[in-house]
């Protein structure tokens, strides 16, 4: 009786490490994504309306919605435009990097990050044809991240779940 | 945008130093605030200068200019190109550092290492010394050219006319193409130009007069800076019209008024100067003709 509730145990803990696992990967697809979409969008206003750049990250925060994997790219953008008119000569790559240290996102990954601090650090200065240069370099590389972020949610999550599941089995056959 | 809100404005975009100096100074006490890279930061009071403690680094400048603007230097280009931006609450920013040109054009700035900030005020009463020959005898409201250097209370004669003129019934319509005059912001006038002032923000002369007259029926029209033919274009066309207009120019005396066309062509009925060693004060005006009808000095 132990031994089948210590195996049933096993095959659960497994199953669910591998869906952490799974949705730690979605997670970062789903940000990249919403990244991908509020930096659109903001090339866009940054060719049309060319607002104050508090404005421009509201708006982009804004954008973003509700969609799974936007809040915590839309919580920083928002922080560091509170930051901005709370502290205007703290500069935009300072203030981006307060926000970043406030919302956390532990699936980032270092190509992504690196992406968004040089365009958080362009955007604060020069022409606007220079900034929607810099949000569309940023774009560039995002892109294929998100891409390769997709793939690898789609199919090393469900791997990882397998995985999981049949390592928790196995634990729990060597228990039984 | 009273003075608190201007200092507390000022307050966040400067450095430690300059905004104390600029906290201790009485309501209303500084005229511009004047930053160079390499050096301090110095204030202009009615009192006289005075240097804050501190060197500003140019990086620092950029950042206060990026600050002043709201981070919204990028969007103000064409501004930039003309040497300012204006600032919310109507105070002025004139800007300097490497010119980027095209040929003959500027196309942007960039290092920028002074800047002069020039503090738009609200001084009620500061029109009294022209305001008895602003209407004639039946009470139509005459033209009027206010000429003075700049710094002496231009437009901030030009801002109580309007005023005193839309407190009295008349309909006043501002072409602010510079945003100095009322300082819209989201859609509101910040400074006082009266209860029966429409302001048209951001737009040339030569449309804006044409859109108030086409539209809104004026029977003022007010602007800051005339310039080139088209202005003047614009002015005579506003008076063949009916509507009287009240401007401003740069010039330091009647001769060198004169040299302007807008001048040669007799536009205005009454031209204000402006002495050039205070601000605000009325060293004379003179009739369409150009004969002086009051010569002495007017302090606000």
């Amino acid at each position: 009786m132990l031994g089948a509730t210590g195996a049933l145990v096993c095959v659960a803990a497994g199953t669910a490490l591998g869906g952490w696992l799974r949705e730690r990967r979605l997670a970062r697809w789903r940000m990249l994504r919403a990244l991908t979409e509020m930096l659109g969008f903001m090339r866009l206003m940054i060719a049309e309306e060319r607002p104050a750049l508090p404005d421009l990250l509201a708006q982009c925060a804004a954008s973003a919605g509700m969609s799974p994997g936007s809040s915590e790219a839309a919580r920083r953008f928002l922080l560091t435009s509170e930051e901005l008119v709370r502290n205007p000569l703290s500069g935009l790559g300072c203030a981006y990097a307060k926000a970043c240290a406030q919302v956390s996102a532990p699936w980032e990954q270092m190509e992504e990050k690196q992406a968004l601090e040089n365009l958080f650090a362009q955007l604060g200065s020069g022409t606007a044809s220079m900034r929607e240069q810099a949000v569309a370099t940023c774009l560039r590389r995002l892109r294929p991240l998100m891409d390769g972020a997709q793939q690898e949610a789609e199919r090393g999550g469900r791997l990882c779940m397998q995985l999981g599941a049949l390592l928790g089995l196995m634990a729990g056959i060597a228990l039984w | 945008m009273n003075w608190q809100e201007t200092i507390q404005f000022f307050s966040l975009c400067m450095p430690r130093a300059v905004s104390r100096t600029l906290a201790s100074q009485p309501e209303g006490g500084v005229r511009e605030i004047r930053i160079r890279a390499g050096s301090g930061a110095v204030l202009r009071t009615n009192g006289g200068d005075i240097v804050c403690p501190g060197v500003i680094s140019p990086a620092q400048v950029g950042q206060m200019a990026e600050a002043l603007s709201e981070h919204a230097l990028y969007a103000r280009a064409e501004e930039q190109r003309q040497g300012y931006v204006t600032l919310r609450g109507g105070h002025r920013m004139g800007l300097c550092g490497r010119v980027i040109t095209h040929g003959q054009t500027v196309r942007a700035l960039r290092e920028i290492s002074s800047l002069c900030i020039r503090v738009a005020g609200q001084w009620t009463g500061a029109a009294e010394g022209m305001i008895p020959h602003l209407l004639d005898e039946s009470g139509f409201v005459r033209s009027a050219l206010i000429v003075g250097m700049p710094g002496t209370g231009k437009t901030t004669l030009l801002r109580d006319a309007c005023r005193w003129l839309s407190q009295r019934g008349k309909h006043v319509c501002i072409v602010d193409e510079r945003s100095e005059i009322a300082a819209v912001c989201d859609g509101a006038a910040q400074l006082d130009v009266g209860p029966n002032t429409d302001v048209l923000d951001g737009c040339s002369k030569e449309a804006g007069f044409r859109w108030m007259i086409r539209s809104m029926s004026p029977q003022v029209l007010a602007t800051d800076e005339l310039g080139g033919a088209v202005d003047l274009q614009a002015v005579l066309e506003a008076g063949r019209s009916g509507v009287a207009v009240l401007a401003t120019l740069h010039g330091r005396d009647l001769e060198h008024a004169l040299l302007h066309p807008l001048v040669q062509q007799r536009a205005f009925d009454r031209y204000v100067l402006l002495s050039p060693g205070g601000v605000g004060q009325i060293s004379m005006i003179c009739d369409e003709q150009l004969r002086p009808l009051h010569a002495h000095q007017e302090a606000v």
